[in-house]
């Protein structure tokens, strides 16, 4: 980052009212943000970021500081040891600013726990583990029920298409 | 300058070791392209076992516009691959015509003569949800042809085409004409007419990229092609 000519600053105020200066070598890869850098700069505007906190900026920025090579072992550090709740955040602040190499990363990684939950024995266990509530019928629920204590886990498919509503 | 993060920003995160979503389920509340996206890495067998949560999730993942298939998952068991196909049959009409822009087939055929009408309908589902890339490792026991079904080389939304036939004959319809097809890349074919290679650069007009990688039967390859960028 040491071009001759003078690096600009973007403002950033993020959710829980930091404000964040961010250079404009890195700014320019929020496709969100790119359009309206000059704006910006030239009044001296602060941008709000009403759904990006001020730990979660601090990583995109990171992240967007290093080169591509050394990004992935920043994921390996950071993003791979991180829990959901933070990749979470930062999949929704990646979203929000636009960074598509940090959306496609963090959400490859919550694809694998995703997989993870998915393959708990119970499905009652994946609708606790992300807390929500089953809403089909309770006659489907107990049609899937049946269906996996006959017929062990090569019911996997089976139980997929009745509790989906694709099988009679 | 930048900020630099706090510290105690880091540390903070190796200490809420928790579970991907805490106290809600924040998966529901991205927007669908990205959890699209999220599943977009799940095998099919995955995302089905994720569609039976909630209606939402069911929606969610009928919607996909990226799928992905593998017989491999299955076995080669009758019993378990016949149901995925069914599954998949009844899948394909719920999705109706929702746009599906990849669609990855990794299938081994053992009785390609009752199961190709499966693989046809799967295509041209796909083609009728206006698909852009298409994956197609087929494994085909016997006979050792495969014709390159029409609705595929008609398909106005194909842009990328990838097959790996594992040495099985490739034939092309008379009539060959891939509207925007734009990379086309071929892997163990074998082919009959030794004017393949000019049979399918005259077809394709705005095709940019050619890959051919172990395809047998060609002696000469005579390449004059009326698009500018091969």
């Amino acid at each position: 980052m040491s071009s001759s000519k003078k690096s600009r600053i973007v403002k950033f105020k993020t959710s829980d009212d930091k404000t964040f200066e961010v250079e404009e070598a890195v700014a320019v890869q929020f496709e969100t943000i790119k359009s309206m850098i000059d704006y910006v700069c030239a009044n001296d505007c602060t941008i709000p970021l009403p759904n990006v906190n001020a730990k979660t900026l601090a990583m995109v920025v990171e992240w967007c500081k290093k080169h591509a090579d050394e990004r992935d072992q920043l994921m390996e550090v950071d993003v791979d040891e991180a829990p959901g709740a933070v990749l979470y955040d930062l999949l929704v602040a990646a979203t929000y600013l636009r960074v598509e190499d940090l959306i496609h990363r963090v959400s490859q990684r919550v694809s694998k726990m995703v997989i993870e939950i998915g393959k708990l024995p119970e499905e009652e266990d994946v609708r606790k583990t992300i807390n929500i509530k089953s809403d089909f019928p309770p006659q489907v629920e107990e049609e899937l029920r049946k269906l996996r204590r006959t017929l062990g886990p090569l019911s996997d498919v089976l139980v997929l298409f009745v509790s989906s509503g694709l099988l009679e | 300058m930048e900020k630099r993060p706090k510290p105690e920003a880091c540390s903070s995160l190796s200490q809420s070791k928790g579970s991907l979503v805490e106290n809600s389920d924040r998966i529901s509340n991205l927007p669908a392209h990205i959890a699209h996206h999220i599943l977009s890495f799940l095998m099919m067998e995955d995302i089905v076992r994720l569609s039976i949560v909630s209606k939402w999730w069911q929606e969610l993942c009928i919607s996909i516009p990226s799928l992905t298939i593998d017989s491999k998952q299955y076995g080669l068991k009758d019993f378990s691959v016949f149901h995925f196909q069914n599954f998949l049959d009844r899948w394909m009409i719920q999705r109706n015509e929702m746009k599906m822009v990849q669609f990855w087939v990794r299938w081994t055929f053992l009785k390609w003569h009752s199961q190709e009408y499966r693989f046809l309908t799967w295509v041209h589902d796909a083609v009728r949800c206006n698909v852009e890339v298409l994956y197609l490792d087929l494994l085909i026991v016997l006979p050792r042809t495969f014709k390159m079904p029409l609705c595929v080389l008609h398909c106005e939304s194909l842009r990328f085409l990838t097959m790996h036939l594992h040495g099985v004959v490739l034939q092309l319809p008379s009539s060959t004409r891939f509207t925007k097809l734009q990379s086309l890349s071929l892997t163990s074919v074998r082919v009959l007419e030794e004017i393949f290679v000019e049979q399918i650069l005259s077809s394709c007009n705005s095709l940019k990229q050619l890959c051919l990688d172990d395809v047998k039967g060609l002696n000469n390859i005579n390449i004059r092609s009326s698009s500018q960028n091969v």
